[in-house]
């Protein structure tokens, strides 16, 4: 409710979110090897504990409003089926 | 043995050329020996700026295709006995000189000048992989606004990828009455969205465009603030350490009675 308040209305602050946000997406999309180094290593740490099938892994990047800043982020998503926890 | 810098931006007509000029004239107003490489080839315009556009007898293609040697291309400038230029040819493709050829020609320069300064063409392609292919370091221009300075984080991505580590950031054309007001992006904001060193900040200055018409590039000239801004900032690149140039704008008697009545956006 109060965030109303909180919220810069200055064109500049306007300017400087758009261009983090951006600026983020370009970086990823101009290196290709950076998703899917990220991928390997992801599943290099998991695969420790749990079983997963590589294949099944999706990992994007996306923007979100993130709960307490109202603001849009991007936002590194993850979704990794578990298959089994690896015993002991 | 001299050291090669290379002007670059991404985004076209942020100050680039206008950069180059009125660096190089102020490192050879320092007295160390100076060559300005116009690398936009089929574009050329580094020689209007320095007002030499009348004396170009050969230009860089002629250089690297071996037609006539370099000091036949060089062209001395009118007010400094140490400063050259070597212009761009004006009716060739923008990879009539490459990469290779670029890298050898700047060895040769460096051979004979302290500082060689390159004007890359705007954009992300061969012209401007060539131009910087000789380079020993980098300074990107930007303006505070969003499509040039999301261009120069696009630079200075491919700069890391060719090899020119830590490229150094000089902010265009700061309106700093429409900083004070939040509606132009100031330099905290820029350096926080880029992450890189800054090399200086020249405000927006109506003498850039009077120097420009009579091609005398503005740091020769005393008073002008983006003259000093660019005085400074050849200073830097020498390595001598300046602050930063104050922005201050003059109040107006409105602005006085806003602020009186705690009415000016802060």
């Amino acid at each position: 409710m109060f965030n109303f308040f909180k919220k810069s209305n200055k064109s500049k602050d306007i300017a400087k979110d758009r261009l983090k946000l951006i600026i983020v997406h370009d970086r990823v999309s101009t290196e290709p090897d950076l998703l899917e180094s990220l991928k390997d290593e992801i599943i290099e740490v998991i695969s420790r504990r749990l079983t997963i099938n590589k294949s099944d892994i999706d990992i994007k990047i996306t923007n979100k409003v993130v709960d307490d800043t109202n603001k849009e982020m991007p936002v590194l998503e993850a979704n990794i089926p578990i298959l089994n926890i690896k015993g002991k | 043995m001299g050291e090669v810098i290379v002007i670059t931006s991404g985004k076209g007509g942020v100050g680039k050329t206008t950069t180059s000029a009125n660096l190089g004239t102020g490192l050879a107003m320092m007295g160390y020996k100076v060559v300005l490489i116009d690398a936009d080839i089929g574009l050329r315009n580094l020689d209007l700026l320095m007002g030499l556009e009348n004396r170009i007898v050969y230009d860089i293609v002629d250089v690297v295709d071996g037609f006539c040697r370099v000091k036949q291309a060089l062209i001395k400038d009118k007010r400094y006995d140490t400063l050259y230029l070597l212009p761009a040819a004006q009716t060739k493709d923008k990879d009539a000189v490459t990469a290779e050829q670029m890298k050898k020609l700047c060895e040769e320069l460096k051979e004979e000048f302290d500082y060689i300064v390159v004007d890359s063409p705007a954009g992300i392609e061969q012209g401007f992989k060539n131009a910087i292919a000789g380079a020993d370091r980098a300074i990107i221009v930007t303006t505070p606004e969003v499509s040039a300075v999301r261009d120069a984080d696009r630079i200075i991505g491919l700069l890391e990828a060719n090899e020119l580590k830590n490229p150094k950031l000089i902010l265009n054309r700061i309106r700093q009455d429409m900083v004070n007001r939040g509606d132009m992006l100031n330099l905290d904001d820029v350096q926080e969205i880029l992450a890189i060193d800054i090399l200086g900040i020249v405000p927006d200055d109506e003498n850039i465009v009077i120097s420009t018409n009579k091609g005398e590039p503005a740091v020769i000239e005393g008073t002008s603030l983006a003259g000093k801004a660019y005085r400074n900032i050849a200073n830097r690149i020498t390595g001598k350490e300046v602050p930063l140039l104050e922005l201050t704008v003059t109040e107006t008697f409105g602005d006085k009675l806003r602020k009186f009545f705690g009415l000016k956006k802060k």
